[in-house]
């Protein structure tokens, strides 16, 4: 058999491929639908991003007496730039925020795991036990600062309770030492927040199918091995997304710091949430703190960037 | 400024000082509840046009048409009457002064507010702020065009930087037209036309009127320095005699003496903290030379970055000795709480700590009857004594940018501010407004509440006062130093580095100021300074 080919008149091909499609027809009737919210979105988040770069080249301030339009006669040839990487309290605060996180959030990670593993099964007085545990989250974040300065005070109960234990009195100046000051500050932390990892880690917990720990359980593996084995791997989404939320706001950590010491003595305890909080309201450098806030996006952007890409790459391992 | 509180640090500063208050108020009310002597009862005196009436010598606060009072309620009436004055004055207030506007003193007399309503028919709305945070909910107000208030009350050394912004009317053509008397050799600040442009203006203009009178005054304990036990030990050891110190080596010295924390007792309690601690140690620094060790020369140089700046840093930190171990975590809350108990042999605070704590209605006052006042210890130069203390915080109340009517709002503050209105408020012991004109200190209800022996001591201590930075940029310049300090007390910094970092810190902020705007304002701010010099005796 022999093959039969047809030219196609070029011009008639033409037409045919001018021809908007259905889809096409959708996509542009989708986009003119869309448009105005997409305008709003557009305002709201590339808007104040443009408005905070341009303020972040300039010395503008409220104190300048000009409006922000006028921020281009205070142009500052990138000396914010300059001064913050050469800012040495700005990189002790980004550390500072770095050390916090990185004690607290496992610390909280933890603890939270090992009581949900405690509150998975059932026990008398569960209930009971469940409500004591989760109070500390519903305690406002400023109540709970003044509730640990009142408790870390040199004759305050923690040492009071130091005295009684070591049977010698005990006046640690907790919050005006750097590194003890520090220390109640996480601990702080990890007092309000650890419900809330329980909280998270029991709901993944009681969503790991019963069968199969059962079946495990006919096959002898022993309670570490199933916990290894069948409970983490089931429980990793939720594990990630606790960690995430931690990380998130461990990494804004504000009004129990504040609370407590003010990121003081001196600034052995500021994070970088309390230094752009001080630089804002008290120094009132608004183009420093916009170039400050857009590195730190900017830093914060590309972590997450990888931090994404080394799930995706996960997920396809996984699959 | 710092803080508080900062502070929540806030939160037990304002508490605190509500009881304390609230405590005082209890005490001090009764001296005088003497109804049969009231003046009359609603009767003003012949020729007065306004002021209270109700109490015993109600007079003395009245006031003619021919006074600042006096013009500026005519003038609000007849804003009134033609129908121009505003609906309401809005007045946002320190929630921990507003009861001196609104608790009736003494028994018999109106409130402040209710004066004010009833004489020119203009409501006055007074909304609290939270101590410590009037420059914040300020700036908040000012940069959002928020519109709350029409009349902002913050620290005094705001102004500069609120005039800056904008957020604040000059009140030149007010002041010429009402002519509010600020300067009147009698009954006007201290220090006069020098007086008026540290407190109320800025690089010439007016843009405030003060309400307070925060020179802060040191205080000791009679009861301690006059034990002849006491007495007999200290000149034992030193070879003088136990008085109230008139130099720094002699307060540290005392302080030194006093210190048995193992007994509750500190040697002297002047705050360390931060946000407040660093007007201490401008006590120390300004007096390393005379007239004045300044902050900067004029050309606008820092000057802290030198050895006099080390050596008051340095002394700074040796203090912390002769302090509670929780010293720069204090705020004046503890401090007062501290004082209080008879925790402290010496202290430097508020005019306002014998009101409160040298009252045999506070029950939690173990100090009454035991406190004396002195003035601030100072150093020999030339053969001179420089005795410098600091004003520092000191509300001062400026027109909003943002006010319906400013003129209205201009009347009130001159009715407020003025010497008869504002002694008989500073007497109040409803709230934290302190004397600070020629007329409080000599006021029978004022040194009442103050006690007399304090008083005089406050006087000749504001004759002595250095004012904290007001030019623009004064709150980072302040955080800038106070960091430093808190980092040399706590052994992060040397005081060197201290102060090598602080003056690299004041030269970036003054070129984000401006350094043209910052000459004048330095300027016009060391016209400002005391040149006392004391006899050495």
């Amino acid at each position: 058999m022999s093959a039969v080919t047809a030219t196609i008149p070029e011009d008639v091909m033409k037409t045919v491929q001018a021809k908007p499609t259905l889809r096409d027809e959708g996509a542009k009737l989708g986009f003119r639908l869309t448009l105005p919210a997409q305008i709003l979105v557009l305002f709201i988040a590339v808007f104040p991003l443009l408005m905070q770069l341009y303020i972040s080249l300039t010395d503008w301030s409220p104190l300048s007496g000009l409006g922000w339009w006028s921020a281009w006669s205070l142009w500052n040839n990138f000396a914010n730039y300059t001064d913050l990487a050469a800012d040495a309290r700005f990189w002790s605060a980004l550390k500072r925020t770095a050390i916090v996180m990185i004690i607290c959030v496992p610390a909280e990670f933890l603890l939270g795991l090992a009581l949900a593993t405690l509150f998975a099964d059932e026990f008398p007085g569960k209930r009971v036990f469940y409500s004591i545990l989760l109070m500390p989250m519903m305690v406002v974040p400023a109540v709970a600062g003044y509730m640990f300065f009142m408790l870390f005070q040199s004759g305050g109960p923690v040492n009071d309770i130091l005295s009684a234990v070591s049977g010698f009195p005990v006046t640690i100046a907790w919050l005006s030492d750097p590194t003890l000051a520090l220390i109640a500050v996480m601990l702080a932390d990890i007092w309000q927040w650890t419900p809330l990892m329980f909280l998270i880690l029991l709901a993944g917990l009681v969503g790991v199918p019963e069968d199969q720990i059962k079946a495990a359980t006919l096959l002898g593996a022993n309670p570490w091995q199933r916990f290894v084995t069948i409970v983490l791997p089931k429980m990793k989404t939720i594990i990630i997304i606790a960690l995430a939320i931690r990380v998130i706001e461990n990494f804004k950590i504000f009004d129990t710091l504040y609370i407590m010491t003010g990121g003081g003595p001196g600034v052995a305890t500021e994070t970088i949430s309390v230094y752009i909080y001080k630089l804002t309201t008290q120094d009132l450098i608004w183009g420093y703190v916009a170039a400050i806030a857009l590195a730190i996006l900017i830093v914060l952007s590309i972590a997450a960037v990888f931090a994404m890409k080394r799930m995706a790459r996960t997920r396809e391992v996984t699959a | 400024m710092s803080d508080m509180i900062r502070m929540s640090r806030r939160r037990l500063l304002a508490s605190g000082g509500k009881a304390a208050v609230l405590v005082a108020a209890a005490g001090i009310a009764p001296k005088f509840i003497r109804p049969s002597r009231a003046y009359a009862a609603d009767a003003l005196a012949p020729g007065m046009i306004g002021g209270p009436t109700g109490f015993d010598g109600s007079e003395r606060y009245q006031y003619g048409p021919d006074t600042p009072e006096g013009r500026a309620i005519e003038a609000a009436k007849a804003m009134k009457g033609a129908g121009k004055a505003p609906a309401k004055i809005v007045l946002g207030l320190s929630d921990g002064s507003i009861g001196q506007l609104t608790q009736p003193f003494p028994a018999g007399a109106p409130s402040i507010k209710d004066l004010w309503e009833k004489e020119t028919g203009i409501p006055l709305e007074i909304v609290g702020v939270p101590n410590g945070q009037e420059f914040t909910k300020t700036m908040q107000d000012i940069s959002t065009k928020g519109g709350a208030y029409d009349i902002y009350a913050v620290e005094w050394n705001r102004l500069g930087d609120l005039a800056e912004t904008g957020g604040i009317l000059k009140l030149d053509d007010f002041v010429a037209q009402y002519k509010p008397e600020w300067d009147d050799p009698e009954r006007g600040y201290v220090n006069g036309a020098k007086g008026v442009s540290l407190l109320n203006q800025y690089r010439g203009s007016t843009y405030g009127v003060s309400l307070d009178g925060d020179f802060q005054t040191w205080v000791y304990r009679i009861d301690l320095f006059g034990a002849a036990a006491e007495k007999k030990a200290f000149s034992d050891k030193h070879g003088y005699e136990l008085a109230p110190p008139r130099t720094w080596k002699q307060h540290d010295e005392i302080a030194a003496f006093f210190q048995r924390p193992d007994k509750g007792l500190f040697g002297s309690t002047d705050l360390r903290n931060q946000g407040w601690g660093y007007t201490n140690w401008y006590q120390r620094y300004v007096s390393m030379a005379s007239p004045n060790q300044f902050l900067f020369d004029d050309t606008g140089k820092p000057l802290i970055n030198s050895e006099q700046g080390v050596a008051a840093t340095n002394e700074y930190i040796a203090s912390l000795a002769h302090h509670s171990p929780d010293a720069i975590s204090w705020g004046w809350p503890e401090q007062y709480g501290n004082f209080a108990k008879g925790g402290a042999a010496m202290t430097c605070a508020f005019s306002n700590l014998p009101k409160f704590l040298d009252n045999a209605g506070n029950k939690d006052s173990a100090v009454t009857g035991k406190i004396g006042s002195m003035l601030p210890p100072g150093r020999e130069i030339d053969g001179k004594l420089i005795s410098r203390s600091v004003l520092w915080l000191n509300l001062s109340a400026s027109v909003s940018s943002q006010a319906k009517n400013p003129e209205a709002c201009y009347l009130f503050l001159q009715w407020l501010g003025s010497s008869r209105i504002y002694a008989w408020m500073t007497a109040n012991p409803g709230g934290y407004f302190d004397p600070f004109r020629l007329s409080d200190f000599s006021d029978r209800l004022v040194r009442q509440t103050y006690h007399a022996y304090h008083m005089d001591v406050v006087r000749e201590t504001v004759a002595r006062t250095v004012p904290t930075i007001n030019y623009p940029g004064a709150t980072a310049f302040h955080n800038a130093l106070d960091e430093n300090l808190v980092a040399a007390l706590t052994k992060a910094k040397t005081a060197e580095q201290a102060m090598v970092d602080t003056e690299a810190e004041w030269k970036k902020i003054a070129r984000r100021t401006g350094e043209e705007k910052l000459l004048e304002a330095i300027k016009t701010n060391k016209e400002a300074w005391p040149t006392v010099l004391d006899p050495i005796s």
